[in-house]
């Protein structure tokens, strides 16, 4: 009795050591990790938080934009708020299997030979710092939504009055920071997701991830940040 | 002043021709006297004419006065000639001598024939004192022939009444800009003044023209006169005004005094009320209503921000065009505006023409605080200082995690190659 509850714990201790390694040592981590068989469960999790916090922020998005509207418009509010909550819950999970998605193909290029199972599961590991600006990102939403009054006649200018606040540029920026730690994640999770080198996983996943972060930071500058 | 007289210098006049005559007949041209004074009415100093005109009355130049004797037989008793001879024309001043004639007499005029007139125009002068009323001058006619001698007074009436300026729509007090001000020219004499100019004058006022030509007035009539004064650069204070009006009377030139003052506020024209500034955009909107406080219309009403520094009018409305602002009315503005965080106050200016068609342009400032502003925001450049260590403690976090992970591949690869090497 007393050893199989020692069992479990150093069972639990050493699975919770691995998760804080997915951050600071994620080459060690995706190592042990590619021993075990693939569990999706931890990295729905994962993506599952991520894809929550996003859905609040993007109902409170809609919410104030709707807010608005005539009283008559008010059920419509709703299921706008809704319909952008639902929208930021799914994004999370298509994001998630679209870079899992690139990173399997162009892994393809370097000879990669793992599952897209394996891939996809150690993607989602991936999306740990995006919990984190998330939860950044809707703290500023509710620090800066209540100050801004716009007109429901030009969302474009709503959209560049929400960037031009200072924490929103500093929510963007620390996105971006975030994004890069995320693909320092996926070049381990991809190298032994697909049993290729650190070379090839860095050029599979700096190439999209790069791309990406090039739009991002355009955007931004779009905006006037 | 025209008027007729018909002298009858004919014993019996002789209508149908030939005349029976059964006693003895004289028979003697008919005269019209018809006399105009100008002007109708002098004032004391002025010179006129007196102008008389003699018309002839007869239509044959010669009656013939016929006796019809027993038997039914007619014979001309004697041919009478009606030609008119006129050996002189005079005129001769007042009894008092208050009216000179200045024109000497017509002598040696000759014969005014039938139905022919003769002219006599004398030029009188009124005395500076004469007094008012009716003064008669004295014609005298001397006839020769047939024609018997005659007098005549012409009536000659002076008024010494003089044109009245009378300030029928001078506000006492004025704001800054051009003001509508009403006199009216008022004509009691009983003849008719002519050549009418109203000449204002004024310190640190200017007036819509230098001379205002008004024209006839008629008698006991009364023209409006509108007169635009512009105060926009005037200090404050009361300002004197004087008006002078020029007239005719007859060919004698006179003139007439109004003084008045205004008292300029230190007030401009427009005022801004009902002040809003909202950050409803990436910049500020800032609604509101443009006053006319004047007492004028105005035109081409335009509101702008002036650019400066942290201050960018941006579109739709940098400047909002208004138009027309009657008197007492107003007109509501909408301008957008990018401000940085630590501006406070907005310089707008108003442009417009006034009722003299001046272009003018008026200074205000907008007050940011207390104005409703919402201000949340700075804009990129006002980021604060928290925000920016907030990104760096971000930034290291993230590069000390990737730097560390590979770091720490690198010593577990380092192990694992030792392992390997041991095996």
């Amino acid at each position: 009795m007393n050893r199989n509850l020692y069992t479990q714990r150093r069972t639990f201790d050493r699975e919770v050591i691995n998760m804080t390694n997915v951050l600071t040592n994620p080459d060690g981590f995706f190592s042990e990790l590619s021993a075990r068989d693939t569990n999706l469960k931890i990295p729905f999790a994962i993506v599952l938080v991520a894809a929550i916090i996003a859905a609040i922020s993007a109902a409170m998005m809609v919410s104030a934009m709707t807010s608005l509207l005539p009283e008559e418009a008010v059920p419509f509010a709703a299921i706008g708020a809704a319909a952008g909550a639902i929208g930021g819950l799914i994004m999370q999970f298509i994001l998630w299997l679209l870079y899992a998605g690139v990173f399997y193909v162009i892994s393809i290029f370097f000879g990669g030979e793992g599952s897209f199972k394996r891939c996809l599961e150690f993607t989602g590991y991936g999306f740990i710092p995006t919990i984190i600006g998330a939860v950044i990102g809707l703290a500023v939403m509710m620090t800066v939504l209540p100050t801004i009054e716009f007109s429901l006649e030009d969302p474009q200018l709503f959209q560049q009055t929400l960037m031009q606040n200072p924490l929103m540029q500093a929510s963007s920026i620390i996105g971006i920071l975030l994004t890069l730690w995320s693909a320092n994640i996926w070049i381990f999770g991809i190298k032994h997701a697909r049993n290729i080198s650190t070379k090839n996983a860095l050029i599979t996943v700096g190439v999209p991830v790069g791309l990406y972060l090039l739009y991002s930071i355009s955007m931004m500058y779009k905006m006037g940040i | 002043m025209k008027k007729t007289l018909i002298l009858l210098s004919i014993v019996l006049i002789a209508s149908i021709l030939p005349i029976h005559a059964d006693t003895d007949t004289e028979i003697a041209p008919t005269i019209v006297v018809d006399y105009t004074v100008d002007p109708a009415t002098l004032m004391p100093g002025d010179t006129g004419t007196v102008t008389i005109i003699l018309t002839n009355g007869a239509t044959d130049e010669v009656v013939h006065v016929t006796e019809t004797r027993s038997g039914g037989n007619i014979t001309e008793k004697e041919a009478f000639d009606m030609n008119a001879y006129v050996a002189s024309a005079s005129l001769a001043s007042d009894k008092n001598g208050e009216i000179t004639v200045l024109s000497d007499g017509y002598t040696s005029v000759g014969l005014i024939g039938p139905s022919d007139s003769a002219r006599f125009v004398y030029e009188i002068r009124a005395d500076e004192d004469a007094p008012d009323g009716t003064h008669f001058l004295r014609f005298e006619l001397i006839g020769g022939s047939n024609m018997e001698d005659f007098r005549y007074r012409i009536p000659v009436k002076i008024d010494r009444t003089e044109l009245k300026l009378v300030a029928s729509g001078i506000p006492s007090t004025v704001v800054r800009g051009v003001s509508e001000i009403a006199l009216d020219v008022v004509n009691l004499r009983s003849s008719n003044m002519s050549g009418v100019v109203v000449i204002p004058d004024g310190s640190d006022v200017v007036f819509g023209a230098a001379e205002f030509y008004v024209g006839d007035v008629p008698p006991k009539g009364r023209i409006t006169l509108t007169i635009n004064i512009d105060t926009t650069g005037s200090t404050a204070g009361r300002k004197d005004l004087t008006f002078k009006a020029r007239y005719m009377n007859g060919d004698t030139v006179h003139e007439s005094d109004l003084e008045a003052s205004i008292e300029v506020i230190d007030r401009s024209t427009l005022i801004l009320t009902g002040i809003k500034t909202e950050h409803t955009s990436p910049w500020h909107t800032i609604t509101g209503d443009v006053n006319n406080i004047g007492a004028t219309d105005l035109s081409g009403v335009v509101v702008s921000i002036d650019a400066a520094d942290g201050i960018t009018p941006r579109q739709p409305y940098p400047q909002y065009f208004i138009g027309e602002l009657e008197a007492d009315d107003f007109g509501s503005f909408e301008l957008n505006v990018e401000l940085d965080s630590d501006i406070d106050s907005i310089p707008i200016t108003i442009e417009y023409r006034d009722a003299n068609q001046a272009y003018i342009v008026q200074h205000e400032s907008i007050d940011i605080e207390g104005s409703g502003a919402v201000r949340i925001g700075q804009s990129s450049k006002g980021m604060s200082a928290g925000i920016i260590v907030l990104i760096v403690l971000a930034g290291l976090l993230v590069i000390g995690a990737i730097v560390y992970s590979w770091k720490k591949r690198k010593e577990e690869g380092d192990d694992m190659e030792e392992k390997e090497g041991m095996v």
